[in-house]
């Protein structure tokens, strides 16, 4: 009964925290963002404007995020029966944003960043028992390039 | 070409459902899921258990021993000389009795208990040599042990445990998160099903206890001492506890032989003392 009772602690901490943590992060994403809006990043490989540039620089962004043991225990109970994992795609934007924010962050300088590429590997745990690995983390890495246009007339 | 700065859209990658209304429909659907596997594989087991060998059930004993090893330390020689004698009576009370030996073993406890384990090995608390014990008590306690080899409640824990084990382990791997979790729950299920098996046990031992005797003064008497002994140390069962313990409660049990010991007429006569020479101080 205990066991059941530490679980079900275990269950409200997670999600507790986890909301909290998923909340301020958002709120942290949405700021930086606005901050960062005259940036533009584009995924097309060539520059879309008639001018010279006059520096580049390839700038990446990496972060790695976790799930709370809430998310975690839905998430293998979900995975029984299919369907979207709706708590996963939480987990997954945030880190799409957040490593293009960081991304972002490391041109202050550029006008434009093109050619943005997104990466994604899950970080797993091996059980002590088990040989397969379980996903409870997974990192983003953002990377494109960073170009400065040459000033008209100059 | 124009380049408009622009915000993501929170409407289009965030999900709108509420973390809890998910939790809520994955847990409900998973619990309909619990539910229906655990009454199937309860059918099953039940459907298989009277259909399996006692030398299976020998071998099956066997395979268990190998890694823990069933020793019998012989602490009281000569109590468990008379308490194997008596063990030996009562099967011969019992038309369908197992084609294997029971064997009883008495062991340094300091709380009045027996178990049955698989393979006929009877274990006995010394605490029942007591002074001012009887004879009924103990019969009692020896003959409800042999009720669960008469049920084979042994071979029916072993087919839930194996079942839900193997069904966890295939779904959602061995050290899961879920696997624990599946195992809490149905542990506190297979209790109410232990509770269950404690009241056919009990009923068995009754009727085994009457051809003994030849009548039911005493049955409860051991039930009746713990109940009040537990009263005294003021532990009446919360009813968390009584839902999750593998016993049903004394006052339960007293009252279902009782029912059954009216059903049938039985009588209550004296009970009988054990020889002093049996005690244990």
């Amino acid at each position: 009964m205990y066991q059941l009772l530490y679980i079900l602690l275990l269950f409200v901490v997670g999600y507790t925290i986890g909301t909290i943590t998923e909340k301020r992060h958002y709120a942290n994403i949405r700021k930086r963002e606005q901050a960062t809006i005259k940036l533009p990043v584009l995924t097309t490989k060539q520059i879309p404007l008639f001018k010279s540039v006059e520096q580049s620089q390839l700038v990446t962004g990496n972060v790695a995020v976790s799930m709370d043991y809430f998310k975690r225990i839905v998430m293998a109970l979900k995975s029984f029966f299919g369907g979207r994992l709706v708590l996963y795609e939480t987990l997954v934007d945030r880190g799409r944003r957040e490593a293009i924010l960081r991304m972002k962050e490391q041109a202050p300088w550029a006008d434009m960043i093109v050619n943005l590429r997104l990466e994604t590997s899950a970080i797993g745990g091996q059980g002590a028992r088990s040989k397969k690995s379980k996903v409870r983390s997974i990192e983003m890495f953002a990377y494109g390039t960073a170009i400065k246009f040459q000033k008209e007339g100059s | 070409m124009r380049i408009i700065p622009k915000n993501p859209d929170d409407t289009v990658n965030i999900p709108k459902h509420h973390p809890l209304l998910e939790f809520l429909k994955v847990f409900l659907g998973f619990t309909i899921f619990l539910v229906i596997a655990y009454f199937v594989l309860g059918f099953v087991v039940n459907f298989v258990t009277p259909h399996i060998s006692h030398d299976t059930e020998q071998k099956i004993a066997k395979t268990i021993y190998r890694t823990h090893k069933y020793e019998c330390p012989n602490v009281y020689p000569e109590q468990q000389q008379w308490l194997q004698e008596q063990l030996n009576k009562l099967v011969s009370f019992w038309s369908d009795a197992p084609s294997f030996p029971l064997t009883v073993c008495i062991r340094k406890m300091s709380t009045r208990n027996a178990f049955a384990g698989p393979g006929g090995f009877i274990t006995f608390s010394s605490e029942f040599f007591k002074p001012g014990a009887s004879e009924n008590e103990i019969i009692m306690v020896l003959s409800h042990e042999m009720g669960h080899y008469a049920h084979r409640h042994h071979l029916k824990s072993l087919g839930h445990t194996l079942g839900f084990l193997l069904l966890s382990v295939t779904l959602f791997d061995m050290d899961s998160e879920v696997t624990q979790l599946v195992s809490k729950f149905t542990h506190v299920g297979s209790r109410q099903y232990s509770q269950a098996e404690e009241k056919e046990a009990d009923l068995f031992g009754l009727n085994l206890f009457v051809q003994y005797f030849g009548h039911a003064g005493g049955a409860t008497d051991f039930f009746l001492q713990e109940q009040k002994l537990k009263e005294k140390e003021n532990r009446n069962p919360s009813l968390i506890h009584q839902f999750t313990s593998t016993h049903p409660t004394y006052k339960k049990r007293v009252q279902a032989m009782d029912h059954w010991i009216h059903k049938h007429g039985y009588e209550k006569k004296r009970i009988t003392y054990l020889p002093e020479n049996l005690f244990i101080d």
